[in-house]
């Protein structure tokens, strides 16, 4: 299988929707995760820091995403944060569940902010997909509320 | 899908109708010219986000009442339309996140300033500056109210007088703001933690996007009675402030959409879209959501009365101005849920309105509009997009009658941000508007790019859609000189 991944942010007309693919699911995860930093924060050429882990678990995992991606934001804006690097461990069936744990490389706010670009308000269910390809590569999606 | 097959008909050149039909309850109703309409069937067709499908999808909710509603600034939003507005009987029927959305008491506050305009011209530059120093806006910015825990609580309980208590603006506010600016039945126990950690540093934020501070002035009077009513005439200063409850809204949309999604699986509410979500009103999720919105409704309030105080801060700086001569012409909100009375059939009834994206409009009368304001209804702030004119209207019986008393809020996007950036660079947008005598200051050249007027429709057409169809009717226009976007 070729390894492939890489992320993007595609048209919505009020908001932006993100997409990441890759081989697997976590590769997928990381890049919409990574979409999202780079929609927040212009982070090129910046180190991490300082580490922060993000785990959730939902049944689907079109909620995992949604919920994946609003708990990064939620701990961002708490904890006056910016994400450089996006590093998903594992994404794992248990129990009827998927658990997902991340770990995001970042930096304070406050040494960057010209470096901050948009406010994202919540990732939501609008075209939110988690799916495989029939060349096997992994694909997420949701559109974020700007 | 074209206008045949989903079954749109004319009712006259300004309102158009899709019947019920399948699992509609009501009707869903749309304030739209020919051009407008034909733009969202193109849509309708062509796109992934349908507008026409989403108020149609509203008219199945259960206990809606009358009709599905779409002003004229209707695009396509979260599960419900922006534009949207939907009114549910409170004993059948069901209260919906995305009736409300995340920018929970996203609105507009309106304010008089005692100077000629000659006097704005003549510093604007200074006053632009000022403004830009001390209103935070932007990702990241901070108010420079640091809060705790407890004090959040207040905030959600107490609205535009927690602000008011802490030294900004000044008691005769609160006659101006809708609800005096304090929600009752907010209940800080329904809110979660994560949402008031967000909003510590928030209060006094201007935010981003679309939210923006102009200082104005009255271009043309349309209406000189509620004009004289509103203590404004051409040539007016006015200062609008457009945010809403920041990160603390968007958390409870986010904390509720779970909850509200299990709810309709326990009710058995059909969902049509995943943000369609929602709880028959008397039930406890209902209730938790009703209670959780009127405290971010009441978070807007503080929020827009801290930085209406700054406001004053940078006139008095600049202009050496005293607290008489600066005040509020009406505050109003845009993303709301409120318990109104209203004719159903000719009988009065109590109902929970949705407005999305949609304004309320109560018109001559109505109790609930400032007793100065009753002759002709209260304001109705609609804003323009980034340079252009925006409205005062008022509301009207009509508007009371056929679409609950509500109106527009703004001009609608008609492209994506991305579009928008690839059609002009942010520093030509500057450019261009400081040409025409508008200062743009922004935080980011990136969103003024994206909020650049050729992002939205026209707000004259859609001001006189429904000026057209007798729901509002203009006051005054308002144009620019200054603009402070986040």
């Amino acid at each position: 299988m070729i390894s492939v991944y890489g992320h993007e942010t595609i048209e919505h007309i009020a908001d932006m929707g993100i997409r990441g693919w890759g081989a697997t699911k976590e590769d997928a995860f990381r890049e919409v995760g990574l979409a999202l930093a780079e929609l927040m924060f212009d982070v090129e050429g910046i180190d991490a820091e300082d580490n922060i882990e993000v785990e959730c678990s939902e049944p689907e995992l079109e909620d995992l995403l949604v919920e994946f991606l609003n708990r990064f934001l939620c701990r961002m804006d708490i904890e006056e944060l910016v994400c450089v690097g996006l590093d998903v461990e594992s994404i794992e069936l248990t129990g009827g569940s998927y658990n997902i744990k991340a770990k995001a490389g970042c930096i304070k706010r406050s040494g960057v902010k010209e470096r901050l670009l948009h406010e994202v308000k919540a990732a939501t269910y609008c075209g939110a997909k988690v799916e495989i390809s029939d060349s096997g590569i992994w694909e997420a999606v949701c559109v974020v509320d700007m | 899908m074209n206008g045949s097959e989903i079954g749109i008909h004319k009712i006259n050149d300004y309102l158009w109708e899709i019947p019920a039909r399948g699992d509609m309850i009501v009707p869903a109703r749309i304030y739209a010219d020919r051009e407008s309409i034909d733009f969202l069937l193109e849509e309708s067709r062509t796109k992934q986000w349908d507008a026409l499908l989403q108020i149609q999808n509203v008219a199945k909710l259960k206990g809606i009442q009358k009709a599905a509603l779409a002003m004229a600034d209707i695009h396509p939003g979260y599960g419900f339309p922006i534009g949207g507005v939907g009114a549910f009987d409170l004993e059948e029927g069901v209260v919906t996140l995305a009736g409300v959305g995340f920018d929970i008491n996203c609105g507009v506050r309106s304010i008089f300033v005692s100077l000629p305009r000659e006097d704005i011209e003549d510093k604007k530059e200074e006053l632009a500056g000022e403004l830009f120093k001390l209103i935070p806006a932007g990702l990241g910015a901070t108010g420079s109210l640091k809060l705790t825990l407890k004090e959040i609580d207040s905030v959600l309980k107490e609205g535009a007088l927690f602000s008011l208590n802490r030294g900004y603006g000044t008691t005769e506010d609160l006659e101006f703001i809708e609800e005096r600016g304090r929600v009752e039945g907010a209940d800080p126990a329904k809110v979660s933690i994560q949402a008031k950690k967000r909003q510590l540093k928030q209060i006094g934020t201007l935010g981003s996007g679309n939210h923006y501070i102009e200082v104005q002035y009255v271009d043309k009077v349309y209406f000189k009675e509620a004009a004289a009513i509103f203590g404004l005439s051409e040539g007016s200063v006015v200062v609008s402030i457009h945010t809403g409850s920041r990160a603390l809204g968007h958390q409870i949309g986010t904390d509720y959409q779970k909850v509200l999604s299990k709810a309709s699986q326990r009710y058995g509410i059909p969902v049509y879209e995943r943000e369609l979500v929602g709880a028959p009103i008397g039930s406890r999720e209902g209730r938790d959501y009703i209670s959780a919105v009127r405290a971010g409704i009441n978070c807007g309030f503080a929020n827009r009365q801290a930085i209406s105080g700054l406001v004053r801060k940078a006139f008095n700086r600049i202009f050496s101005t005293r607290e008489s001569d600066i005040r509020t012409v009406y505050e109003v909100g845009h993303n709301n849920l409120k318990v109104e009375k209203h004719l159903i059939n000719d009988v009065e009834k109590e109902l929970l309105v949705h407005r999305k994206g949609a304004t309320r409009a109560f018109g001559p009368g109505r109790s609930e509009v400032p007793c100065k304001y009753r002759e002709v209804g209260h304001p109705v702030l609609v804003g323009g997009t980034m340079g252009t004119a925006s409205y005062i209207l008022v509301g009207t019986e009509k508007g009371m009658k056929d679409t609950f008393g509500s109106a527009v809020h703004g001009a609608g996007r008609v492209k994506s941000r991305k579009k928008a950036r690839k059609s002009v660079r942010g520093e030509k947008v500057i450019e261009e508007l400081a040409e025409k005598g508008i200062i743009v200051m922004s935080h980011s050249k990136r969103g003024a790019a994206e909020e650049s007027p050729s992002a939205y429709k026209d707000v004259d057409q859609v001001v006189n859609i429904m000026e057209g169809a007798g729901i509002s009717r203009r006051v005054v226009s308002l144009r620019p000189v200054i603009c402070v976007k986040g």
